[in-house]
C-alpha cells in the first residue's frame, strides 16, 4: 500500500475527507481487502483510545433537544401523514419498508405459508411471495441485492415439500427456508449444496432436520457471473453430512 | 417468528444481510458496545427517534468525557456535545461498515468538533502554548475545572488513558496526545513541533497501529 493511500486511510478514519474523496476511498476499500483491514485496525485502534478516556455522566435531555430543534426547524412534518420520525434530509422510510423490517416481514410471510401449506396452491404461494419481494426490491435499496429461487422436487414423496432460497448477491449469503420435509430415519439428515457449474463438484453446506429450518450458507466461494450458474440442492446424506453426495437428491433449485 | 429473530442477528448497519457470513457473537464489553452502537446508526438511518435515544444512552458518557478533557471548558463540551449527536442523527445514513467501527466513527465526529470549538475560541493557540511550557516529557494533564475533585478518583480515571499511551514510542504518544487530546489539527502540530506535515501523520497512523498491536488479544478485537 503506498504513502498515499496511507494517508487517505488515516484521515477518513479521522473524517477529515470530503463527501467526494470519501466516495473514491470507498470504492478502493471494496476493491481492496488489505486496505479494508487497514482502516478497520486504525479505526479500531481509534476507538480503544477514546474509549480509555474517562466516562463523565453526560447531561441528560440532549437526544430529546436535538429532535425537538429539527420538529422547529420542520414544523410541518409534525402534521403531516408522513412518517414522523423521518429526518428532513433522508427519504422517508417507513417501518414496513425499512431494510430490516422489510427483509424480515419477507420470511416471516414465508412462515406464516407454511402453516396454510395445506389450504394454499403451493405455486400460488410461492409466486405471491416472489411478486411480493419483487415490488419491495422496487423501493429500498438494501433490497435490491435479494432475489428468491425455489425448489423443485425430484421425487414423488418430495411434492408437498416447501424450500425456498433468499439469495443476497451483495454478501453472496443464501438464506434457505425449509418446512414440511418427510422425516428420515435417525441416521439420515439433509444437506444442502450449491451447484456451481464452474467448479469440479457440488459444494457442502450445512445439514438438517424435517422441521422448519432457516440456514445461512455463505462462504462456499462461489457465485453466479456472467456465463457461469449457480444453483443449490438438498439430498440425503449420513447424520454429519459428507463432502459429496452419496445419498439421494430429494431438491434442486432454479439458478440464481 | 423465529425467522425474524434469526434474520434479526444477521442483519448489519450496511443494511444487507450478513455481508461477510455469519455475525460472530460479541465476546467482549468492547465489541458488545460496538454492536450497539452500530445497531442504533442502522436504526437511526430508517430516522428511528428512539435508536438516537439509545446511542445517546450507550455512549453519551463516553463523548462527554472526552469532550471535558479536551475543551477544558463545561460549558464548550455540553454545546458541542449537543453538536456532535446532531451530525451523528444527520449522517447516520452515512456510517457504513467500511469505517470499521461506529464508535470510532462518532469519536472522529467529536473531535473534529472539538477543534472547530476550540479554534472559535482561540483555546487551541493558548493549549500548545501551555503544552510547549511544560516539561518535555508529555503527559495528559487536563485543566483544573474539568478534574473531579477527588485526587485519588482522578488517578483512577485517566489511569486506564496512561496505561493506554504509555504503549507508544515518545514520539508516536506526544502527537496522538497533541492530535486527540489537544484538539490540535496536524498542520498546527507540525508547525509548532517543526515537523512536516507527512511526518505528524506517520507518526500518528503508527502510533495507532502499535496500539492496537500492544492491546491484549480479546475475542472480536483482533483479526
Amino acid at each position: 500500500m503506498n504513502s498515499e493511500l496511507e494517508d487517505k486511510a488515516l484521515a477518513y478514519v479521522l473524517g477529515e475527507l470530503s463527501e467526494a474523496e470519501e466516495r473514491s476511498l470507498e470504492l478502493e476499500i471494496d476493491r481492496s481487502p488489505e486496505l479494508a483491514a487497514h482502516v478497520r485496525e486504525l479505526a479500531l485502534a481509534q476507538e480503544t483510545l477514546f474509549l480509555s478516556s474517562p466516562e463523565e455522566q453526560a447531561p441528560p435531555g440532549i437526544a430529546d433537544a436535538i429532535l425537538g430543534a429539527e420538529a422547529s426547524a420542520h414544523p410541518s412534518k409534525s402534521q403531516s401523514t408522513e412518517d414522523p420520525t423521518a429526518r428532513p434530509d433522508t427519504k422517508i422510510v417507513s417501518f414496513w419498508r425499512s431494510p430490516v423490517w422489510a427483509a424480515a416481514a419477507v420470511l416471516a410471510i414465508c412462515a406464516a405459508s407454511f402453516a396454510f401449506i395445506n389450504l394454499r396452491d403451493q405455486q400460488n404461494l410461492v409466486e405471491e411471495l416472489m411478486q411480493e419481494v419483487a415490488e419491495m426490491q422496487t423501493v429500498p435499496q438494501s433490497l435490491e441485492n435479494l432475489s428468491i429461487v425455489t425448489f423443485s422436487p425430484q421425487t414423488e414423496d418430495f411434492a408437498d415439500s416447501q424450500a425456498v432460497a433468499l439469495w443476497d448477491s451483495a454478501s453472496e449469503t443464501a438464506y434457505l427456508v425449509v418446512g414440511s420435509l418427510p422425516e428420515l430415519e435417525s441416521d439420515r439428515a439433509y444437506q444442502i449444496w450449491a451447484l456451481d457449474d464452474s467448479q469440479p463438484g457440488p459444494i457442502p453446506g450445512d445439514t438438517f432436520g424435517s422441521g422448519e429450518e432457516v440456514l445461512t450458507f455463505d462462504s462456499f466461494g462461489s457465485a453466479p457471473s456472467e456465463g457461469r450458474s449457480l444453483k443449490f440442492a438438498v439430498s440425503i446424506e449420513p447424520i454429519g453430512g459428507s463432502t459429496s453426495p452419496t445419498g439421494p437428491v430429494v431438491l434442486v433449485s432454479g439458478e440464481v | 417468528m423465529i425467522l425474524r429473530e434469526i434474520l434479526r442477528k444477521e442483519l448489519l448497519p450496511s443494511g444487507s444481510l450478513a455481508s461477510s457470513g455469519t455475525v460472530p457473537d460479541p465476546e467482549s464489553k468492547t465489541d458488545e458496545l460496538r454492536l450497539k452502537v452500530e445497531t442504533c446508526l442502522s436504526e437511526m438511518a430508517s430516522g428511528d427517534e428512539n435508536a438516537l435515544r439509545s446511542l445517546y444512552d450507550q455512549i453519551g458518557g463516553r463523548v462527554y468525557g472526552y469532550l471535558r478533557n479536551t475543551l477544558d471548558n463545561e460549558a464548550d463540551a455540553n454545546e458541542v456535545l449537543q453538536e456532535v449527536f446532531t451530525e451523528v442523527w444527520k449522517k447516520a445514513d452515512c456510517f457504513s461498515e467500511r469505517r470499521g467501527s461506529g464508535i470510532s466513527w462518532i469519536f472522529a465526529i467529536a473531535r473534529n468538533r472539538s477543534i472547530d470549538s476550540m479554534r472559535k475560541s482561540g483555546r487551541a493557540r493558548r493549549k500548545l502554548e501551555r503544552y510547549q511550557e511544560n516539561t518535555s516529557e508529555a503527559e495528559v494533564t487536563p485543566s483544573s475545572d474539568s478534574l473531579p475533585s477527588d485526587d485519588v478518583s482522578r488517578a483512577e480515571k485517566f489511569q486506564e488513558l496512561e496505561n493506554c499511551l504509555s504503549n507508544l514510542s515518545p514520539e508516536s504518544r506526544e502527537v496522538i496526545q497533541l492530535s486527540f487530546f489537544q484538539g490540535l489539527a496536524h498542520r498546527e502540530i507540525g508547525e509548532k513541533l517543526d515537523q512536516p506535515l507527512g511526518t505528524v501523520k506517520a507518526r500518528i497512523r503508527r502510533g495507532l497501529l502499535s496500539l492496537r498491536r500492544s492491546m491484549p488479544v480479546e475475542g472480536g478485537s483482533h483479526e
